[in-house]
């Protein structure tokens, strides 16, 4: 999968885990912030999004410092899946 | 103990009022789904989104409910199974993911309590904040917990309501068991088709109740609940409760909990039997049935006992004139029976 497809992959599912139903793939800016003012995400949106990287991406989150830099926004989520990711 | 503020979120459209402006909602099929507001105005987007049916209309219909109502000492609620629907997904998730990776929402919005914790945290309210789950019997156990509490003089004010969800697992397993119609039937023909089972229903209705007896919609006199009741012991109880309160029988006006079931809606024939001459009201073929239903009708007395003119879908027998007295008998699935009287402020 292209990282461009990716992004689209996981606006998608940030959207569909989250319910933000209000929200389309194409409103969330690839370096749009996650947890800034925009997208208003908090703790509990943080760990749902840890659970969405190991269920669709098989990747496990151990370290809260870890997912600090990586829940940072859909192009860094983009690259780490791509990096590491076993499903894709 | 008076109502002095009311909502309920229904199949109805009964938030707007358009109920009594142009009438009875129409349904067919054997689910009634509530009619819900738009909460944006009222939740915010962040906590709105995690929120399961029955945790919306429940904070809906009390955030509505407590506006310009001041502070409350305690908020008591009443479901028989809250947001089921989030603890089935939870369970699923359990199954599906090898008891690994869970999210939280899930969990955090599925037990009953959630509903008065959100309201609590929402409204800055840090008083008695309960929720009783006592199926059948929940908005009753609620209503005497709150009875308890303004006889000993622990609290002035309180929110007070019962709510409960459709959750299609409860709803498929009700229905395999004989407590769902499989015919097609709609509101004005439920009563009229003899055949078993009736109608699946929700909603969350929500009073405001106070010691102050200034601006009340209605005075809650007698809350009674048995299991296992017969006849007798009901109309025993019924003249106990009427006996204490002073009150003829020829005083008060009945609601009955009738839901189209031929097997068991010969319980409120019976009961009715002991008062023939007084006016009748109906309200499970307005909202279908559930555990909590009985909170629905007391807000439908709050309306009975103000309004000239009501719905003729309401009016089981005789005619409307605004109750003295209004007498509630419902019984959930033939085993939990309560009974309920409250006074018409107004008269």
């Amino acid at each position: 999968m292209d990282k461009e497809t990716l992004k689209i992959e996981i606006k998608e599912k940030i959207i569909q885990y989250l319910n933000l139903m209000d929200l389309k793939p194409e409103d969330i800016k690839d370096d749009e912030p996650l947890f800034g003012p925009e997208l208003g995400l908090d703790s509990i949106d943080s760990i749902e999004l840890v659970v969405l990287l190991e269920r669709e991406y098989g990747i496990k989150i151990n370290n809260p410092s870890d997912g600090r830099k990586i829940l940072v926004d859909v192009n860094v989520m983009a690259d780490y899946i791509l990096a590491n990711s076993s499903k894709i | 103990m008076y109502i002095k503020a009311a909502t309920a979120i229904s199949p109805q459209h009964t938030v707007d009022g358009r109920l009594f402006t142009e009438g009875v909602t129409a349904w067919t099929g054997n689910k009634c789904y509530a009619a819900e507001p738009s909460y944006i105005e009222m939740i915010p987007r962040a906590l709105l989104r995690r929120m399961n049916k029955a945790v919306r209309m429940g904070v809906g219909a009390g955030l509505m409910t407590l506006q310009g109502q001041g502070t409350q000492d305690g908020i008591v609620l009443g479901t028989a199974n809250g947001g089921i629907d989030d603890s089935f997904k939870f369970l699923r998730q359990i199954l599906e993911y090898d008891e690994g990776t869970l999210t939280p929402t899930n969990f955090v919005q599925s037990t009953p309590n959630a509903v008065a914790g959100s309201l609590a945290m929402m409204t800055k309210n840090t008083g008695y904040n309960i929720t009783h789950v006592n199926y059948g019997l929940a908005f009753e156990a609620a209503l005497l917990d709150a009875m308890m509490l303004f006889e000993e003089g622990k609290v002035q004010s309180l929110l007070l309501g019962g709510l409960e969800e459709i959750s299609d697992h409860n709803f498929n397993m009700d229905l395999q068991a004989g407590w769902f119609k499989t015919d097609e039937v709609n509101d004005t023909e439920l009563f009229a088709f003899q055949t078993a089972g009736t109608v699946k229903g929700e909603g969350a209705t929500m009073f405001v109740i106070d010691d102050d007896p200034e601006h009340a919609l209605a005075q809650v006199l007698a809350v009674d609940q048995m299991n296992f009741a017969t006849q007798l012991t009901l109309q025993d109880r019924v003249a106990q409760i009427l006996a204490e309160h002073a009150v003829s029988r020829e005083e008060v006006a009945l609601m009955v909990g009738m839901n189209g079931d031929a097997r068991h809606d010969g319980w409120y024939h019976e009961f009715l039997d002991a008062f023939d001459q007084q006016t009748v009201y109906s309200f499970k073929n307005l909202v279908g049935e559930y555990p909590t239903a009985t909170a629905f009708a007391v807000w439908l007395a709050t309306e009975l006992f103000a309004r000239e003119e009501v719905p003729q879908e309401m009016v089981l027998r005789g005619s409307h004139t605004p109750p003295k007295f209004l007498l509630i008998y419902n019984h959930y699935k033939a085993k939990q029976h309560s009974l309920m009287l409250l006074r018409n402020p107004r008269v």
